[in-house]
């Protein structure tokens, strides 16, 4: 079953200038997207920096206003709900921040970071919601204590884990995941992406998981869409992202990939050197006049790639 | 003894981390001057506030031709002026005055810019735009015109109109400063994780923002605090504050304008002069304290 349809997503930012403060021009961060994500699976949005992918993923939680289009959550479009309406969905879309520094408020104890989303939307007295909420702490592999605790009393991982914890409480269907290990030493990351993993089973949660670590994404994705400047360039499942990708940037970006094995180092670089080729002879072949990727045309059943 | 504990586990959580409060306390007391500045500033005013509830205001300010430029004496500590008033009693009232004062327009002024501040900086957008432009407009009236017309044209000029007025111009720097402060709070992503997991706006604003800019606040609390007694003095001074039938420490040293009173009664104005000095001093030591608490990179605790 379909859980979230997103159908031609824009979100176009104004660039204010000039004495008046008139809109000039618009930075169009996601300019025509679309996608669909079926209840359990892992969806992957991979492209460089300033790609539009977090803002794609917080245009779905209404963290940034929708331009045009549709975002189609069990059928509703939400994309133009105010604020009042869009309430009831905040249970069921939850978001995992990337910086897990700034995304948890540094005033606050664990236990009010993780009990907000439950105030919101349940009653609970202080003895039930502080058994709920070690719980969930020790779910994520915290210590029950923690609960007093500041965050500058955790480490990054930890407090990602807090971060995580609180998107949990509400027991959301989907769960837009921003990069949640790129702020984590590459020890913690596949600690954490297990984890995210088992809670998947647990919870039958569907991922939508942003990040520019081809690696990352094709250890956690069913499928995946490759975006580059606010466009997709190429969607599919993992496996055909990887091994055929089609998509002159798909190419590229899987090519910078480095490789830690030796006896392939050489001949990843002469790879590397024939698709940088590639891609400056044929820019033209894969984007039109004005720089934008093409729309998507099926190649096969699962396979999308933006050809002209 | 048993209930209690009982209670005390199970309060409400508190909105606001207590450790804040720990770190201040701790920066106070490392700093000498601060601590002292702190007693000292305490001592005065529990004596000011306290004796000015024994004194008769009217009494004070009733003109007695009998009594007219006393030395000091017994009955007269610190003498009488050319109205033969009490000097030392206007002293106890003029500090309670000037202070009250000042305390009255920083409350009022931050009351008023911060709600602008948080609102503007937070919502963004037109809402900011309205509020921001409402801002610009007022900071372009000729100020010091409006409260010259302003004392002239008000028949009873008192401690209240006063600190109106005043707040009328001053409340605009504490809405920018705080605008500034939370339009870069409300983009870290703990603000939009609140969003995220349907925290009403007002409730984002109050028990996520304010806390965060609450150091700001205290510092920029404390140092308009003193800042406003001189403002109120000097005003009084030149004349465009309050008038003499409502003594202040600005009332005081304005009797030095006569060269004979500055020259010879020094008793009249002096003692004004260093209450001012110690109030003003004692709270910017304790507002430097505050500074540093807020800024963890200058901290000596
Ligand atoms: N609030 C905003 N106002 C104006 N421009 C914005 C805003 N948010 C994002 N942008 C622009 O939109 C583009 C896409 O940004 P986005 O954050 O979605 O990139 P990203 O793919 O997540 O990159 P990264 O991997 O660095 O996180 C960037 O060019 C950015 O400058
Ligand atoms: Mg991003």
């Amino acid at each position: 079953m379909t859980l979230l349809k997103v159908e031609d997503l824009k979100v176009h930012f104004p660039i204010r200038g000039g004495f008046f403060r008139t809109v000039v021009d618009h930075v169009r961060a996601v300019d025509g997207v679309s996608f669909e994500l079926e209840e359990g699976e892992t969806y992957g949005l991979v492209g460089e920096s300033g790609s539009g992918k977090s803002t794609t993923g917080k245009a779905i939680v209404k963290l940034n206003k929708v331009t045009s289009g549709k975002i189609l959550f069990e059928g509703q479009d939400i994309a133009n709900y105010s604020s009042r309406q869009i309430k009831p969905y905040r249970r069921d879309i939850q978001m995992i921040f990337q910086d897990p520094y700034s995304s948890l408020n540094p005033k606050k104890r664990v236990l009010d970071i993780i009990a907000e989303p439950l105030r919101n939307f349940e009653r609970h007295s202080p003895g039930e919601e502080k058994k709920i909420i070690q719980d969930y702490l020790d779910k994520v592999g915290l210590s029950p204590d923690s609960i007093y605790k500041y965050p500058h009393e955790f480490s990054g991982g930890q407090r990602q884990r807090i971060g995580i914890a609180r998107s949990l409480t509400l027991k959301p269907k989907l769960i837009i995941a921003d990069e949640p290990v790129s702020a984590l030493d590459v020890s913690v990351q596949a600690q954490v992406l297990n984890f995210l993993q088992d809670l998947q089973e647990e919870f039958k949660l569907t991922y939508l998981f942003v990040g520019h670590d081809l690696g990352v994404i094709r250890h956690m994705c069913d499928r995946m869409g490759v975006m580059y400047r606010g466009r997709l360039v190429e969607e599919g499942t993992s496996k055909e992202i990887y091994n055929n990708p089609q998509h002159i940037y798909t190419k590229r970006l899987i090519a910078a990939i480095p490789d830690l094995e030796p006896s392939v180092r050489e001949e990843k670089a002469i790879a590397r050197q024939k698709v940088s080729e590639e891609y400056e002879q044929s820019y033209s072949k894969y984007f039109d006049e004005k720089g934008r990727a093409y729309d998507l045309k099926p190649i096969s059943t699962t396979h999308r790639v933006a050809l002209p | 003894m048993g209930m209690n504990v009982e209670t005390v586990t199970t309060a409400p959580p508190k909105e606001i981390s207590p450790s804040g409060m720990k770190v201040i306390w701790r920066e106070i007391r490392k700093d000498r001057m601060a601590m002292i500045s702190l007693v000292v500033l305490g001592i005065v005013l529990i004596a000011v506030y306290s004796a000015a509830l024994f004194i008769d205001k009217d009494a004070v300010a009733r003109v007695d031709v009998f009594s007219i430029y006393m030395d000091p004496s017994s009955a007269y500590w610190l003498g009488t002026d050319y109205g033969g008033r009490d000097v030392f009693k206007q002293l106890i009232i003029g500090t309670r005055n000037s202070f009250s004062i000042s305390l009255g327009i920083t409350v009022l002024t931050a009351l008023i810019g911060l709600s602008a501040g948080l609102i503007a900086g937070y919502f963004g957008g037109w809402t900011d735009n309205i509020i921001m432009r409402v801002i610009d407009f007022v900071i372009t009236l000729p100020q010091m015109m409006f409260i010259i017309v302003l004392v002239t044209i008000i028949p009873k000029f008192t401690v209240t109109t006063f600190i109106l007025i005043m707040t009328l111009f001053l409340w605009t720097g504490k809405a920018r400063l705080i605008r500034s402060k939370v339009l870069s709070e409300r983009e870290l992503d703990y603000v939009h994780a609140s969003q995220t997991l349907g925290t009403p706006h007002w409730k984002i604003i109050l028990y996520h923002i304010l806390p965060n800019v609450s150091s700001l606040i205290i510092v920029n609390f404390t140092l308009n605090l003193a800042g406003n007694i001189g403002l109120e003095t000097a005003l009084t001074f030149l004349g465009f504050g309050l008038p003499e039938s409502t003594p202040s420490l600005g009332t005081l040293i304005a009797y030095a304008t006569n060269p004979e009173v500055l020259e010879y009664r020094w008793w009249i104005w002096l003692p004004a002069s260093v209450m001012i000095l110690i109030l003003m001093l004692s709270i910017n030591f304790i507002g430097q304290a505050l500074k540093r608490a807020g800024d963890a990179r200058q901290r000596r605790g």
